[in-house]
């Protein structure tokens, strides 16, 4: 077998040296240097935006663009610290954190069940979570909104908890689903034949197995939940609102602070750069709803 | 009779859960959609009114305007972010195959939050500092500032929705060429076929369903799309950048009519239950057929 490889390296290295300067080869490299200027492409704005951030009023508001400057923290200082909009991210956090981990405990087993029993009316059931999952936000704001205002939790955590496990939910069961779908039903049956109930079988033998898809599925929904902005608008007080629903209040038709503005973004922001990376072998299929697996 | 109750346990808090916070709230608008309910018109307590909401809908010229205006926005981001998509997917397929981190860092604008996309929007906008609007203004090619423009504000949204959205569409296009099966190109080098015919025989073919979910998961998001707009005009100037969402905000937190509100939002939430029925059988087409694992 190896022999075999050499072989063929041999002969495509010869080749190589026989003509250096392929139209194939010049093709791909063409396509790999377009790429990288298409990706740098797409992240330029993003960083012009944080590079606001750093800079003070006049630097900013400068008639030509300032491309050296010194960096200044002065933007990040005002507003996270002088304005304490550092709550916000904390608020952020307790709102995912909760609404996640209550939708991955909940959401799980549910996804197994989906993937394994026979449940009557099971498509149809599929169809609704997906529906509520892709309608508009203000579809359920609105009744939340009464609703909360009933029970006199308009401003409290619990309200844009509750609001964000209406989209989170859905999302878990189902994407959690094609996770399990992927896993041989013999599986189960094997650990039920060596002695596990399937509560067992599911606990020992198939958890195993999905533990990247719960962590791809987590991930993904603390994204969303991050980003959300109409529940953490109007479901919350000053004291309880999430960074991403502050961040369009703070531009003005006059007088806006824009440096501040660019460095509460870039903080918002953040979090989410970082959780792309942790996900990236699972980015494709969560984005397409499980429909593409690459 | 017993697995039936084992299933029973397995998706009861679930069950519950989705019937306490989503069914019951939509239960909740679907009543009020036929009482007149505000809180800016003290006469309007919740008394019912039967369907004098969904006929002042009816007869309401901005409802058919924020639908126009969603298509209006729709038809080309879609077209766009398709071709774009399908151009990019092309030139990364072989880079992405070498380096898989291609993939999170395209990603950026599709899964930032989307008020920051919006912002940035903005500010690139903006006639005063921004990187294109400085440009624009200074060149004497817009008089006024885009994101002030009847004509130019959508436009602008359609750029900032596509820079966020074409990523997306590009990602899982190249995700599909690089799981496309060998033997058909074989086969189409063996019939001697040229590049270009292998692309629209073979390529496209076989590409074709991811394109369609990539680009009906995008129809939908027309309907959801909120944050950016309201970042960006607030649907303005005027009611020009006004779609089916931020109409929907306006009329609810805005006027808070909100009787009115719940028969708009019932009117939309049939309309999104068709595409995504539309969405969801293409999915379940696709997965029998196993094309997409």
């Amino acid at each position: 077998m190896r022999e075999e490889f050499a072989l063929i390296d041999t002969t495509k290295s010869e080749k190589k040296k026989e003509r250096y300067f392929t139209n194939d080869r010049i093709l791909r490299w063409t396509s790999y240097v377009l790429t990288l200027f298409m990706v740098l492409l797409f992240l330029f704005p993003w960083l012009w935006v944080f590079s606001l951030g750093f800079k003070t009023r006049t630097e900013i508001l400068s008639p030509t663009i300032v491309w050296l400057w010194k960096p200044t923290l002065a933007n990040f200082h005002e507003v996270l610290i002088v304005k304490g909009y550092w709550k916000l991210i904390i608020n952020s956090l307790i709102i995912a954190v909760s609404a996640v981990s209550l939708c991955i405990i909940i959401g799980v087993p549910t996804a197994y069940a989906f993937s394994r029993f026979p449940i009557p009316g099971k498509e149809s059931w599929f169809y609704m979570i997906l529906t509520f999952r892709m309608a508009p936000a203000v579809v359920l704001a609105l009744p939340l909104y009464i609703i909360f205002a009933r029970l006199g939790l308009l401003g409290t955590f619990p309200a844009p908890i509750i609001a964000h496990i209406t989209f989170t939910l859905p999302f878990v069961i189902w994407l959690m689903r094609s996770f399990f779908d992927d896993i041989p039903k013999e599986i189960d049956a094997a650990a039920m034949t060596d002695g596990y109930t399937r509560t067992g079988a599911f606990i020992h033998a198939i958890l195993p197995l999905v533990k990247s898809g719960i962590v791809a599925v987590t991930l993904f929904s603390i994204i969303f939940s991050w980003n959300e902005f109409l529940y953490g608008l109007i479901l919350t007080s000053d004291a309880t609102r999430p960074v991403a629903s502050q961040i369009p209040s703070l531009i003005r038709p006059h007088g806006t602070l824009w440096g501040e503005v660019a460095a509460l973004a870039t903080v918002a922001s953040l979090p989410v750069a970082i959780l792309i990376f942790a996900l990236q072998r699972s980015l494709v299929r969560g984005l397409s709803f499980g429909a593409v697996k690459g | 009779m017993k697995s039936r109750k084992y299933i029973w346990w397995w998706v009861s808090p679930a069950a519950i859960l989705f019937l306490l916070i989503i069914l019951v709230p939509f239960i909740t608008a679907l009543t009020y959609s036929f009482r007149a309910y505000s809180f800016t018109d003290s006469t309007a307590h919740g008394q019912f009114i039967g369907v004098e909401n969904y006929r002042k809908l009816v007869f309401d010229s901005d409802f058919y305007n924020s639908f126009k205006v969603t298509f209006l926005y729709m038809i080309p981001a879609i077209v766009f972010q398709g071709a774009l998509g399908l151009g990019m997917a092309l030139l990364m397929a072989g880079a992405v195959r070498r380096a898989r981190i291609l993939i999170p860092i395209m990603l950026l604008p599709t899964l930032l939050t989307p008020v920051v996309i919006g912002l940035v929007g903005v500010l690139i906008l903006n006639p005063d500092f921004g990187i294109v609007g400085q440009f624009l203004f200074r060149s004497g090619l817009i008089k006024e500032a885009v994101l002030g423009s009847t004509k130019l504000a959508l436009p602008a949204i359609i750029a900032v929705d596509s820079y966020q959205w074409t990523p997306f569409v590009a990602v899982i296009l190249t995700a599909g060429m690089l799981g496309l099966p060998k033997e058909p190109y074989e086969a189409a080098q063996v019939d001697g076929a040229n590049k270009w015919q292998t692309f629209i025989r073979v390529t496209m073919p076989l590409l074709w369903p991811y394109l369609v979910v990539a680009l009906l998961i995008r129809v939908i998001d027309a309907f959801r799309i909120f944050d950016i707009i309201w970042v960006m005009t607030r649907g303005g100037p005027g009611i020009s950048t006004e779609t089916v969402a931020v109409y929907a905000y306006r009329h609810t937190f805005r006027f808070w009519d909100l009787g009115y509100g719940s028969a708009l939002i019932m009117v939309i939430f049939v309309f999104i239950s068709i595409l995504v029925e539309y969405l969801y059988k293409a999915l379940q087409r696709w997965q029998s057929n196993g094309s997409a694992a």
